[in-house]
């Protein structure tokens, strides 16, 4: 009885050790004074006005919105017609297919990002904002086309083949029947395609230019340079966000069963 | 019940596989393309990237020849294998935790598991870097409580880089590791206890058996990762002390020299597949022999 309590508190208090940096940093985001000592008595707001009035980080966090956006949106167009594809017709190489589309997600991205940065400029795209929400959408297309071919696969083809022989043509039992069912998945792929676009560091920091620099791009000679709190402003905006997300996920998949 | 025409099927599925099958080409395949293409162009002269239309293989015999290439290639090699082994460490006993909660405790879990995931890296790093400074909060405690006078130098060496990476890379192998316990029969552990076996013997005999898919998965996806190890060494790790990806990022956006960063890069991808596919087989291997 003793051991399974010990390892019951040592395995949330490993869980918030894991959390630990990320609670350290918005800790810190609240001091008042110049330097990283999380505040214990008094807490302040100066860094979020600062933050807040500063073009750089603003412009860097409109862009990361703006990316992430279209990110969503290149995400959509590819994953959803895909899933489609899989859940319901039978062709030669699905296997092969649906495992190359997760590819992007086990590969070191350093590596694509290398190759990445000449391609997109052979491409005419270098310095884009086009560019970095393609590169986005490589992580994304693979969650959405996971979680909507999911979601195809548990829906009852009864209904589909009931409001058909009721008289509904194929695009009715598509809009009236099939798409609300799948609704929550699709949504939550979106979410989760904007999440992992908001927190993407290292495809950006080869592809993002002066002009079009997301959080983390701004965030990182920061990191390597000064650690003015500031940039915990910037991460604990991003953490509250990202927590944000998977909140709504995890209800939108419960929601479901 | 309609029977599935295949021919129809197909002309309808490429079809819809069309835009995902054109995203993954232009921006995946082909960039890999480009970094082995570009690895073999000679060294931009004055402007530009590198040289359009030459084929030199200089690259590769200056990075070969390079001793201090060979000492990257060693430190990203014995760091990759000290992080994977130190994560599946981990990562084993806190997802046999994760599973054995109830169901409300276990999505809070799987929660803090995959927010750190999720959240961007650099935060992570952010707070670690915050954390192990010399007036950060670990030191602040190992002072007060008396352990240490002067503070501790716990970044910005090896101790910071294995950390780090550990931190980034925990949430994978935990995630993948929590899975492969769910798909295991819930019946089978009360089973053998049933039968007589002890909770060690129960572990031993039936979950680590029936794990082993899900271990190697975690353990090879983490490998694959920690030889890709960017951040953590970059930012908490020791200047001296770099791995190939840092060497990359260092010889193309730092030094401009892309070639050379590309055949770095190449050797990297080409490490990772076949250590990958190596170790795929030794593993295969000795489960065949373990199970007569």
């Amino acid at each position: 009885m003793i051991v399974r309590r010990l390892g019951w508190l040592l395995g949330w208090l490993s869980l918030l050790l894991l959390l630990a940096p990320l609670g350290y940093a918005c800790w810190l985001s609240f001091t008042p004074d110049e330097f990283l000592t999380p505040p214990m008595r008094a807490w302040s707001l100066r860094w979020y006005s600062e933050f807040f009035r500063s073009p750089r980080w603003t412009s860097a966090l409109s862009q990361s919105l703006l990316v992430g956006g279209l990110a969503v949106l290149f995400s959509l167009a590819t994953g959803l017609p895909l899933a489609f594809a899989l859940a319901r017709l039978h062709f030669r190489g699905k296997l092969i297919v649906f495992g190359s589309v997760l590819l992007p997600l086990v590969v070191p991205p350093v590596l694509l990002g290398i190759g990445l940065l000449p391609t997109v400029q052979a491409l005419g795209l270098w310095g884009s904002t086009l560019s970095l929400a393609f590169a986005h959408a490589l992580f994304g297309m693979p969650i959405v086309c996971w979680l909507t071919r999911a979601a195809l696969v548990g829906v009852n083809p009864d209904l589909e083949s009931a409001a058909r022989g009721l008289g509904a043509s194929t695009g009715q039992v598509l809009y009236r029947v099939t798409l609300p069912l799948i609704a929550p998945s699709v949504l939550a792929g979106a979410i989760m395609a904007f999440v992992l676009s908001l927190n993407e560091f290292i495809l950006s920091l080869f592809l993002a230019t002066p002009e079009t620099e997301t959080l983390p791009r701004v965030l990182w000679p920061n990191l390597r340079y000064s650690l003015s709190p500031l940039v915990a402003v910037a991460s604990c905006i991003t953490i509250l966000v990202t927590s944000a997300g998977i909140g709504i996920v995890a209800w939108l998949l419960r929601a479901r069963r | 019940m309609r029977v599935p025409d295949t021919s129809r099927h197909s002309f309808a599925a490429v079809f819809l596989a069309v835009p995902a099958m054109m995203l993954l080409l232009v921006f995946f395949a082909g960039p890999f393309l480009f970094l082995l293409r570009l690895s073999f162009c000679a060294p931009p002269a004055g402007h530009g990237f590198y040289q359009a239309d030459t084929w030199t293989t200089l690259n590769y015999t200056a990075l070969f020849a390079d001793a201090y290439f060979h000492q990257v290639v060693l430190f990203t090699l014995l760091l990759a294998l000290g992080v994977t082994g130190l994560v599946l460490l981990i990562a084993l006993p806190l997802s046999l935790f994760i599973h054995s909660l109830p169901s409300r405790q276990k999505a809070l879990a799987v929660a803090a598991i995959v927010l750190p995931k999720l959240a961007s890296m650099l935060v992570v790093v952010y707070g670690l870097q915050a954390m192990l400074s010399s007036a950060g909060i670990v030191n602040e405690v190992l002072q007060a409580i008396g352990l240490v006078r002067e503070p501790l130098r716990l970044s910005r060496n090896l101790s910071g880089a294995i950390l780090g990476e550990t931190y980034l890379l925990l949430p994978y192998a935990v995630l993948v590791l929590v899975v492969g316990l769910e798909r295991i029969d819930a019946a089978l552990v009360p089973a053998a206890r049933g039968l007589g076996a002890s909770p060690w013997q129960a572990f031993r005999r039936i979950t680590l058996p029936l794990l082993t898919p899900g271990l190697t998965i975690a353990a090879q996806l983490t490998l694959a990762w920690a030889l890709g190890a960017f951040i953590g060494p970059l930012l908490l790790g020791s200047p001296d002390e770099i791995t190939l990806a840092v060497e990359v990022h260092r010889q193309t956006i730092e030094n401009n020299h892309w070639p050379r960063g590309a055949a770095t890069a190449a050797s990297l991808l080409i490490g990772v597949v076949l250590l990958l596919t190596t170790s795929g087989l030794a593993i295969r291997w000795l489960m065949r022999r373990s199970t007569p």
